[in-house]
């Protein structure tokens, strides 16, 4: 079965163009006299269909194997969802009216209108995180994949139009398009349709979004190119914890922004808190990388690993690794200059003063993995904050998609703020 | 809810016999229990129990004896 919304446009948009197709789902949604659903439905809805994932609905068979579906399905948890929108918005109740907030001052909240998501071609999921907090209070949504993408989001829309009343609008007021980065008419007929643009992906894809021409009241969510480490002490960190962080570098390739790409591990090689520490990493990483699936890599992934390697040992590095191109663990006394750091390769560089490793922290930190010792912790963050990272979550933690992210407010930027002042109340 | 219970719960879930679920069973050991596996499990049991169980907590259960001490750290008595 499939929705009014998705049915538009599930298949590549071919012979009619992507901005007529975006032009008559908008005139469809305007005529449309239909009950408006508030957020508490909402929320409802979402939950239904947090459950119908994790009960794997057999239309999300192609879905739930995908990495990040459990993820995805913690994530639309009702409960879960709530404690993220009130980290931004404490007075949920201006999501359906005027809340008073100060003896004369109220305030609403009020969606912003259509929400156009960009999706990254790494991690298309992580689109459906941005759709459903837009979807949640209120907003349509257009959903980009590109003609070469697996589409991931008709099956979700799919089970939330056979939930109920509220996941069939929610549904309706989605589309999804497909097209190529080229179509530039594709693009633009997106991006002048849209109260708010929201785009996943590299410089490129980031640039190509921003310089599209927008409504002036456009809002701009850009989640550009970043990268991640971890920072632990490895006298500190038990055998657990490294599994987990060895499954934040395995889990979706390091092509997540948040995948760790560099380890500063406190301790020296030849001591046994450090060497503990490797041989178990080195363990972990072993065996997850033959327990996770991965993507088949291509020529080009394949030299690059090898490049990669042979960089290292180039520069003085030693490196553990599987008999072919599955995994790589490069001891390094500083990053090395040019390794990428993708498909399961990282580089773990020794350290004993957090001074030694601030001048390596890349310009564009996102996610700073920790395992310190409390006034470590306290001390670490305190500085890692001002030169920019975002989060510092534990390891196991660090692909879990949350709000703040990338250092911004969500939820927020999809709603306007309406202020109104209130009369003085009688004598 | 005791300990057998528990095995039952999750052997209902994971769509396994069970006497597969034993104290030292962890995730990747029966074909339910995978990531949304687990998170099923934390689910149910959040539901079941009225108990909040943390994400770092639900990170480090790596077998059903590691998830009775959550329980049981957090205030319900599995036995």
């Amino acid at each position: 079965m499939s929705h009014k919304g998705v049915d538009m446009c599930a298949v590549p948009c071919g012979d009619a163009s992507v901005g007529e197709k975006i032009r008559k789902w908008l005139a469809s949604q305007e005529k449309e006299n239909v009950e408006s659903f508030g957020y508490p439905q909402r929320l409802a809805a979402f939950h239904k269909l947090s459950r119908a994932m994790l009960m794997r609905d057999v239309k999300l068979d192609g879905l739930v194997h995908l990495s990040g579906a459990a993820f995805l399905a913690s994530f639309l948890d009702g409960a879960h969802l709530e404690s993220l929108i009130r980290r931004e918005i404490p007075h949920t109740d201006a999501l359906e009216r005027f809340v008073r907030i100060e003896e004369r001052k109220s305030i609403r909240l009020v969606r912003r209108g259509t929400v156009c998501h960009w999706l990254a071609g790494n991690v298309p999921l992580l689109g459906a995180f941005s759709w459903a907090l837009s979807a949640l209070v209120g907003n349509r949504n257009i959903l980009r994949l590109s003609s070469r993408q697996d589409d991931v989001v008709t099956p979700i829309m799919d089970v939330l139009s056979d939930l109920d009343t509220v996941g069939r609008r929610i549904a309706a007021e989605t589309l999804v398009v497909r097209f190529d980065r080229d179509d530039s008419e594709g693009h633009r007929a997106m991006s002048q349709n849209a109260d708010v643009r929201i785009a996943w992906g590299g410089r490129e894809a980031i640039e190509t979004v921003r310089s599209l021409p927008c409504p002036w009241h456009c809002e701009d969510v850009l989640m550009g190119p970043r990268a991640s480490i971890a920072v632990i002490d490895a006298a500190s960190i038990t055998e657990g914890a490294i599994g987990r962080l060895a499954t934040d570098v395995v889990f979706f390739d390091q092509m997540a922004c948040s995948s760790p790409q560099l380890l500063f591990v406190r301790g020296r090689p030849g001591h046994d808190a450090f060497d503990r520490f490797l041989d178990q990493f080195s363990s972990a990483i072993a065996s997850q990388s033959g327990a996770y699936r991965r993507h088949r890599l291509d020529a080009s992934e394949t030299y690059q690993i090898e490049l990669d390697r042979a960089r290292v040992v180039l520069s003085g590095g030693e490196l553990r690794r599987d008999a072919n191109t599955q995994w790589t663990i490069a001891l390094v006394s500083c990053p090395v200059r040019g390794v990428v750091g993708m498909n399961r390769f990282v580089q773990v560089v020794p350290f004993e003063s957090f001074r030694a490793i601030w001048e390596f922290f890349p310009a564009n930190l996102q996610t700073c993995i920790v395992q310190l010792g409390a006034t470590d912790l306290v001390d670490f963050t305190e500085r890692a904050a001002l030169l920019g990272v975002c989060r510092f979550p534990l390891p196991g933690e660090g692909n879990h998609f949350e709000v703040p992210w990338d250092g911004s407010l969500l939820v927020s930027r999809f709603l306007r703020w309406v202020t109104r002042t209130d009369p003085a109340p009688a004598p | 809810m005791n300990r057998g219970e528990l095995k039952a719960m999750m052997a209902e879930l994971f769509r396994c016999d069970v006497n597969e679920i034993q104290d030292t069973t962890g995730p990747g050991d029966v074909t339910g229990w995978d990531s949304l596996g687990h998170v099923a499990l934390m689910m149910e049991l959040q539901n079941r129990l009225g108990v909040h169980i943390p994400v770092e907590d639900a990170l480090e259960i790596a077998s059903v004896s590691d998830l009775v001490r959550i329980l049981d750290r957090i205030g319900s008595d599995v036995n």
